[in-house]
């Protein structure tokens, strides 16, 4: 890690040297290389706006174009009502940032790629309402005049390099904090985001309005550069294109959105000759980099020092005692509520679940008290995830009550239930494959991150700085605990099958929870280290004063493991008891040997 | 009401587009913004061979069997190595696809305004004081015939059920017997030829470019999304839904790009308040 961070330093000492490069060749170069340079400026913002939406939020916009439109309007606007140089740029950006967060509302309602419609019927919109009006043009077209501090091409190049510093320096804020963090989470997994308390549609909103801050900016920029605005430079191609770019740049690396701007916007002139086949060998990389290589340049630009990968904390050097460890992650003493039985922790009643005609969960009733390791069990598509579900915020009960500490849970949206102190574990692990372990860590302790909001994620206040100093802290000893401090930097898709399972227990028990609700955290995990895990729970239980809701399929691992089993079949409760009276229930016995029967059956 | 009629037979050719890349999704799960272009591909050979002395029928089948068969290498050659990787991958190389098509097209045909003859001759008939000539008529029973008939063949058919079997659990579709790969292969060969037809009708109304077909995508995406993404039916009323808001849009207002602006308005407002889609539910 140390090389790391030597890289880190590299990296940014070549940003450095690459702006006073071009600082000092405006010195000499002609203002045509002004000009061009400063196409490539503003491309490249372009780019990087879109690096954000799609990169780190896994958003779509087919119509960027049309942002950045918005944005070089707006500055020119704001330009003939004597609004001051610098702010005309900033009121378009922040106009175009309004209305991109318009665009992306659906994603408030919907999953996937569906806005990618929205977005492209908007560009379509700009191209031929919104720029072909009265309001934005005047005979096809607005002059901007440039104020007398930039006057040339060679002064609006500065500024534009003074723009991207500032997009860089706003972009790396957001990706070292729970900003992006949170974007990069709902990319990933939305159920493990929203289950970490991350509001999922306000993220992709938020997603969709600094990326069209960004394209204002470029555009306002652009408006400088070309001083004559019209429509033309926006259209739905020019859109796709810069998708076609950000796709080759490599999703998520800010370098390589740079680099691929800055080719994009110079291509057609470094290979004037064959400029009619420019845009069928862009369209053939974006066919074949998600094919071939989806990382794109940034596959490359990875393996050389350009890209400091995500800064690494693990440092062997100041190991955590693990009793100081388990210190660190033990929850917040929260007082129960006084109605409750003492101890009682979550009840539910009755719970019915129906998708359709299908009867998922049929008048479930349980009990979890304080302390305890509770075990679920019962054959496949007996009920026990949509329990989880119904717990978690997924699915919604058509009857019954859940209540957590004597609060409604079903009257809570789904994120809101993270910070009750309710942590759990996906049947499909719930982690953030492309990203390392650490980076896992960090992203499940959203809602504990609750100390500091945007703005203090752009400046990196002190009051931020504390909150993660803390949160790493909490990290490294979460993956102390269970023991993963060896895998810290590795990609969550590299690890074995069990220790993902683990690590994901890891980011749970990072949040600091009260209840921990595993589902099926034993399933690929070796019999060895399984029975490892299942004496850590009951430690941990010990240590860390949890509670445990755990679903299982070995029923000698969870008589071992639980004080107090469940058996679902069909969507109903089998039987309840102890270990001993599950284990020796008759319904509970022919049902485990009936099962592979009826798994056959099922498959004919 | 000539308005309405208008826009129910304009509309009816976004709900083509609609219903082929509701198939593709369906069958793939995969959004396939190339949809719309590997018709519009199919329609340029077409035009290409008319522009030879190709009989026009024949042309309208050559070039039916050209956009199957670009549909169908799109689908070995990329969306196979696709189909179990993010959506966003997907998403752009199918991207990419359009656009290499809309480049070759642009570079081999040029981007002058081409017109298209009507594939089945020319007459018309009055309904009130409307015209309604053959190409326009044709396009709607094409569209009805192609949705009723894909209905019926996903839901009534055994391959048909094998097509929405394999997208909701590859695994338990394959262990019945089902050939996942071959499965979605036809249905991308099929979506192809719906494209192809619908591509070559509506440029037998209007005048066409290779930057047009952006065009007819847009509102074939928001048809289809209007429809819930996943039903035929809700595709096909989608389609005609946006064809009869931009027939009332333009009829009352002049004003340059005011149909885009109805048609965003209504997919905007469409999927803020029922997600789902008209039609679309539970079903997978």
């Amino acid at each position: 890690m140390a090389l790391k961070r030597r890289r880190a330093k590299v990296g940014a000492a070549l940003i450095i040297v690459a702006f006073g490069a071009v600082l000092l060749s405006l010195t000499f170069t002609s203002q045509y290389t002004g000009y061009v340079l400063g196409t490539v400026v503003v491309t490249a913002i372009a780019i990087l706006s879109l690096n954000l939406l799609m990169g780190y939020a896994g958003q779509v916009s087919l119509g960027q174009a049309a942002f950045v439109g918005i944005g070089a309007f707006g500055a020119a606007q704001f330009a003939t009502w004597n609004v001051p140089f610098p702010l005309t740029i900033v009121l378009g950006a922040l106009l175009a940032a309004l209305i991109a967060a318009i665009v992306g509302l659906p994603s408030l309602r919907i999953r996937g790629l569906q806005v990618a419609a929205t977005t492209l019927a908007f560009g379509a919109v700009a191209e031929y309402f919104l720029f072909a009006r009265p309001w934005t043009t005047n005979a096809g077209q607005v002059t901007v005049t440039r104020p007398h501090i930039v006057t040339t091409d060679k002064a609006v190049l500065l500024t534009g390099l003074i723009g991207l510093l500032i997009i860089l320096i706003i972009d790396r804020q957001i990706r070292h904090s729970r900003v992006g963090r949170a974007f990069f989470s709902v990319r990933d997994r939305e159920d493990t985001a929203a289950a970490r308390g991350v509001k999922v549609g306000q993220t992709k909103v938020q997603a969709y309005a600094f990326s069209g801050f960004y394209a204002g900016v470029a555009g306002g920029l652009f408006a400088y550069l070309l001083q004559t605005v019209s429509p033309p430079s926006f259209t739905v191609f020019t859109s796709l294109g810069y998708v076609a770019a950000v796709v080759i740049g490599g999703l998520g690396s800010w370098s390589g959105a740079i680099v691929s701007g800055a080719i994009f916007a110079s291509i057609s002139q470094l290979l004037s000759g064959i400029a009619t086949y420019v845009p069928i060998i862009e369209a053939s990389l974006l066919t074949l980099t998600p094919v071939l290589r989806p990382e794109g340049l940034g596959f490359i630009l990875n393996r050389s020092i350009l890209i400091p990968l995500p800064a690494v904390r693990g440092e062997k050097s100041d190991e955590l005692e693990l009793s100081k460890a388990i210190e660190l992650i033990a929850p917040p003493k929260r007082a129960l509520s006084l109605s409750v039985p003492t101890r009682s922790l979550l009840i539910a009643k009755d719970v019915g679940v129906r998708f359709g005609g299908l009867v998922a969960l049929h008048d479930v009733s349980m009990e979890v008290r304080r302390g305890e390791i509770v075990g679920l069990i019962g054959p496949n598509g007996a009920g026990k995830s949509t329990f989880f579900n119904a717990v978690g915020g997924f699915v919604k009960p058509n009857t019954g009550s859940i209540h957590y500490r004597g609060k409604d849970l079903l009257a809570l949206p789904t994120h809101a239930r993270a910070g009750l102190g309710i942590a759990r574990t996906f049947q499909q692990v719930g982690l953030s494959g492309p990203q390392t372990v650490w980076e896992n860590m960090m992203f499940a302790q959203h809602q504990l991150a609750i100390g500091y909001g945007l703005t203090s994620a752009l400046l990196s206040t002190p009051n931020m700085r504390t909150v993660e100093k803390e949160l790493q802290m909490r990290a490294r000893a979460a993956l102390e605990v269970i023991g993963l401090t060896d895998y810290t930097d590795e990609r969550v898709l590299n690890l074995s099958h069990g220790n993902q399972r683990l690590a994901e227990v890891a980011a749970a028990l990072a949040t600091g929870p009260e209840l921990l609700m595993l589902d099926e955290p034993f399933a690929g995990v070796g019999p060895e280290e399984s029975e490892q895990l299942a004496q850590r729970l009951t430690e941990l239980r010990e240590e860390l004063d949890l509670t445990i809701l755990v679903i299982e399929h070995d029923v000698p691992l969870v008589a071992s493991l639980c004080s107090y089993i469940y058996c679902f079949a069909e969507g109903g409760m089998l039987a309840e008891g102890s270990p001993d009276e599950v284990q020796n229930n008759q319904d509970v016995i022919s049902i485990y040997i009936g099962e592979p029967i009826e798994k056959e059956a099922a498959l004919a | 009401m000539t308005a309405i009629i208008n826009g129910i037979l304009s509309g009816s050719a976004y709900s083509l587009i609609a219903v082929g890349f509701v198939m593709v999704y369906k069958g793939s799960r995969i959004f396939n913004l190339a949809h719309a272009e590997i018709g519009a591909f199919g329609l340029f050979i077409a035009w290409y061979l008319q522009q030879h002395k190709t009989p026009i029928l024949i042309a309208f089948v050559i070039g039916i069997i050209v956009s199957t068969l670009v549909a169908i290498i799109v689908e070995r050659t990329l969306v196979r190595r696709l189909v179990d990787r993010t959506p966003l991958a997907a998403l752009a190389c199918t991207l990419g696809v359009a656009f290499i098509l809309a480049s070759y097209e642009f570079i081999q045909f040029g981007v002058n305004i081409k017109t298209f003859p009507p594939p089945f001759g020319t007459f018309s008939f009055n309904v009130g004081n409307l015209t309604v000539t053959s190409s326009r008529i044709m396009i709607f029973v094409f569209a009805a015939a192609v949705a009723v008939g894909l209905a019926i063949f996903l839901k009534g058919t055994k391959f048909g059920l094998e097509v929405t079997a394999a997208v909701s659990d590859k695994t338990l579709a394959r262990l019945s017997g089902i050939r996942v790969d071959r499965t979605r292969m036809f249905v991308w060969a099929l979506a192809g030829a719906t494209s192809g037809i619908a591509a070559m009708l509506i440029a037998s109304v209007n005048t066409f470019t290779p930057l047009s077909t952006t065009l007819v995508l847009i509102r074939g995406l928001t048809a289809a999304l209007l429809g819930g993404l996943t039903s035929i039916t809700g595709a096909f009323v989608g389609g005609i839904t946006i064809g009869v808001v931009e027939a009332l849009v333009t009829a009352h207002t002049t004003v340059q790009g005011a149909d885009y602006t109805a048609v965003f308005i209504v997919l905007l407002v469409a999927l803020l308040l029922r997600p789902q889609g008209i039609f679309g539910g539970s079903e997978a």
